[in-house]
């Protein structure tokens, strides 16, 4: 390799390079709920409505743990760089179970328990509209990967799909942190 | 952020009808956009067309046309779905009107577009002089005329011009050559960064049209909330610039870390690079703080919540805000930094004093720039306790700002100094930051600052800092880098001719607000009592002096750029990369591969000869480093 060509990365600094980017981004996106559990702890105290569904939302919160695991198989071969299997029913098995989670959490969203215009429902449907966003940009995500896996192969050097997957890791990790914030304080 | 390797400039006759006019098809999908969004929303909620929820959503709607329209689909769409990436980048000036992943383009649109914003937000800054001239003199139509005046200048200086000047400008320009690389990490996010600009710029812009807004750029509940729908599209345009530096912060960091030419280790980068890697960290994590506090309050608006109204806590959104706020105000004096730092070396021909210190201090201020916010809430009643920690860590902060600007002047010492015009404009930054800085200090003093606490001390403190530090940098970097980007060389006694008139008029509009604001003149108030009339209008005559030096170097840099005299690669005798490839660079920037040298060893005695002649100085390989 000459030293001009140095400059311009090979494929597989490329896949590191695109890592990068996504962890940015990624740290960037958690601050919204760093920012949103402040909102939280000031506005509502540890306060917690007692009209509150425990039941769908733990339902939910389960479904979505276990979108993980696909969206592991998935993911294997972008972060070991070594091939793995990356097939379209995976992706499909992910989005599904995904829209699972955004479907009982729309309903939430839309039913509304508690009282929008009090503290915790202020809070509730603050931080309820956030992680739908990040969700739905999820899902979307994963809907036009099916939809490009249809038409193509996948590929599981792929740095969109691996980095596909690693946001839906953070989308069920930023999950986790609001369940508890919101239900279980 | 998708492959870089695939981008290639498109040539099927298909895609030429498309983008023949990329900037008139954003338009067009952008105005179907908005119409879109806002008439399904008007006729959902059975609202008129200018309502503000049918604003926001057509908002969202125009904003993808305008990404999409202008290149993002044949850039991210198509691709994606298996087509190949066609992109017509244009060639010679219509790549500035494009979608364009070359950094060096991206930096000349970010640039002028913050210039030709700076020159709007600049005018409304006359008009509020005018009405400042007199108590009672009402050239604005309503109470609340002179307040939205305010909140527009406010808002487009901070958000469109002071944020994205310096990084986006030359962040873009001239980070990747500073470090031999040949691109930025993500061509085409940073394109499309950039295009999230204008878009902001303008609804600030149209926000008038919908009664404007007058909760200044702070956007302070509850008038954030119980104000026109202008406000909404004031929310709307920060989130779009904000969703730019986000991006624009990735690019950078990702660049920095991975792009750096073999052999430029992190303790030998340009302080600039510095400056930029420091700004791109709080850029990042401090960003989605507005974001969350600014779609609350649109949530306040519209969604039936009271976050910050009613029962809820307004001081909660002061708290989020001034989380971001503070790290931003250092976004906005660090690249300022990082610019003077740069060119003293060269101008002094001589060695960057304490390297080391200088980095630390940008990281110090990095740090500790998350832990002041409190000193903008003095007097908003918040807990005693809260006062004093603040207070002190406000006064420390003072300490790493202290090392970078004793290395400014450690560099000056015993140098060989050339008054060039990019010269002149740094030595002015220093004269202006210290008056800034210092004022500060007053400021985060809490006993002192319960009496000074918005008024024109406070005016004259930050625009010190922003203004006389800030863009008096940025143009120190224009005149700097103006032979680099344009191939071509700017007329040295017009750019000190520039230099002295901004600068008196400049010290004479502010400091006099200094006195002003001691002797009781509020801010945001279109009428004083009668006797701060004369000192009002000597400020307002000075401001319309400092208003006018700006038409100099608009009409002699755009003349320079076409017809000025043809440039060497490297006329300062620089020694950092951009100096040692053609004036202006070919796309790919380096031909061969970079040589790192000791960026700041200027104790050679060749330098003497001054102007440099036309062929540039040989690199002289680094020996060790401070």
């Amino acid at each position: 390799m000459s030293a001009i060509e140095r400059l311009h990365p090979s494929p597989s600094e490329q896949t590191k390079i695109h890592r990068t980017g996504v962890w940015l981004f990624m740290f960037s996106e958690s601050m919204f709920f760093v920012a949103m559990i402040k909102v939280r702890f000031d506005l509502a105290g540890s306060f917690r409505p007692a009209q509150l569904d425990q039941t769908l939302a733990l339902v939910a919160t389960l479904i979505l743990l276990l979108s993980a695991v696909p969206n592991y198989l998935v993911t294997r071969g972008w972060r070991r760089e070594d091939g793995g299997r990356a097939t379209v029913t995976l992706v499909a098995l992910t989005l599904l179970l995904g829209l699972a989670f955004a479907v009982l959490l729309l309903y939430e969203w839309t039913s509304l328990p508690v009282d929008a215009a009090g503290h915790y429902g202020s809070v509730f449907l603050g931080s309820l509209t956030f992680d739908l966003l990040h969700v739905v940009i999820g899902l979307l995500v994963f809907l036009s990967i099916l939809v490009r896996g249809l038409r193509l192969r996948l590929d599981p050097h792929g740095s969109s799909l691996g980095a596909a997957g690693l946001y839906w890791y953070f989308v069920v990790a930023m999950w986790l942190v609001m369940y508890g914030v919101l239900y279980l304080a | 952020m998708s492959d870089r390797s695939d981008i290639s400039v498109a040539r099927g006759s298909r895609w030429m009808a498309f983008s023949r006019a990329p900037l008139l098809r954003a338009v067009v999908w952008a105005a179907a956009g908005f119409l879109l969004g806002a008439e399904v929303t008007a006729a959902l909620v059975s609202d008129t067309l200018l309502s503000q929820d049918a604003v926001i959503a057509g908002y969202a709607l125009a904003l993808l046309g305008w990404i999409l329209g202008i290149g993002g689909w044949e850039a991210f769409v198509v691709p994606w779905f298996g087509g190949e990436y066609r992109v017509d980048e244009g060639t010679g000036r219509s790549r500035y009107f494009r979608f364009n992943t070359d950094h060096k383009v991206v930096g000349i649109q970010y640039l002028v577009t913050a210039l030709a914003t700076l020159l709007i937000a600049g005018s409304i800054a006359m008009l509020m002089r005018i009405e400042l001239m007199k108590p009672g003199l009402n050239v604005f139509s309503g109470p609340g005329g002179y307040n939205q005046a305010v909140s527009l200048h406010g808002t487009l200086m901070i958000f469109g011009v002071a944020a994205v000047g310096i990084v986006g400008g030359f962040g873009n320009y001239v980070v990747p050559i500073m470090i031999g690389a040949e691109d930025m990490a993500y061509p085409r996010l940073n394109a499309v960064s950039y295009w999230f600009v204008p878009m902001g710029v303008l609804a600030f812009l149209a926000a008038p049209f919908l009664g404007g807004w007058e909760s200044g750029w702070t956007a302070y509940p509850p008038l954030s909330v119980t104000d026109g729908t202008g406000q909404v599209l004031a929310v709307l345009g920060v989130l779009t610039l904000g969703i730019s530096s986000v991006a624009s912060g990735i690019n950078l960091l990702a660049t920095v870390y991975h792009l750096r030419a073999p052999g430029l280790d992190w303790r030998q980068l340009p302080v600039f690079v510095w400056s930029m890697v420091v700004t791109s960290v709080l850029n990042v994590a401090f960003v989605p703080f507005v974001g969350t506090a600014l779609v609350l309050v649109a949530m306040d608006r519209v969604a039936g919540t009271h976050f910050f109204t009613k029962d809820g806590l307004p001081l909660l959104y002061q708290d989020l805000f001034w989380i971001f706020g503070h790290p931003e105000v250092y976004i906005l004096i660090l690249p300022g930094f990082g610019i003077v730092l740069e060119l003293l070396p060269v101008f002094a021909r001589k060695t960057l004093f304490g390297y080391k210190w200088v980095v630390g201090g940008f990281l110090a201020v990095m740090l500790m720039s998350m832990t002041v916010w409190d000193h903008h809430m003095y007097t908003t009643g918040i807990s005693n306790a809260r006062l004093v920690p603040f207070m002190t860590t406000t006064e420390m902060i003072s300490v790493p700002t202290g090392f970078v600007y004793l290395a400014a002047l450690g560099t000056l010492w015993g140098g060989r100094i050339r008054l060039t015009t990019p010269m002149l404009f740094c030595l002015g930054f220093l004269f202006n930051f210290l008056i800034g800085g210092l004022t500060g200090v007053f400021l985060a003093d809490v006993a002192l600052d319960f009496q000074m606490q918005d008024t024109f001390f406070v005016v004259a403190h930050f625009h010190y800092t922003i203004m006389g530090g800030m863009v008096f940098a940025l143009i120190a970097g224009i005149y700097y880098w103006f032979p680099k980007m344009s191939g071509r060389m700017y007329h040295e006694g017009l750019g000190r001719l520039h230099f002295w008139w901004m600068f008196i008029a400049y010290n004479a509009t502010f400091l006099p607000m200094f006195w002003a604001g001691v002797e009781g003149m509020n801010r945001r108030v279109a009428d004083y009592l009668p006797y701060l009339q004369p000192i009002n209008e000597w400020v307002s005559a000075a401001a319309f002096v400092l208003g006018a030096s700006f038409v100099l170097p608009a009409v002699h840099l755009t003349y320079a750029w076409v017809r000025g005299e043809e440039a060497s690669s490297n006329p300062w005798r620089s020694r950092t990369l951009e100096w040692t490839i053609p004036s202006p660079p070919p796309k790919e920037n380096f031909h061969e591969p970079p040589r790192i040298v000791d960026f700041y060893d200027y104790d050679g005695a060749e330098d003497l000869e001054w102007p440099a002649p036309s062929h540039p100085a040989p690199g002289v390989p680094v020996a060790g480093n401070d």
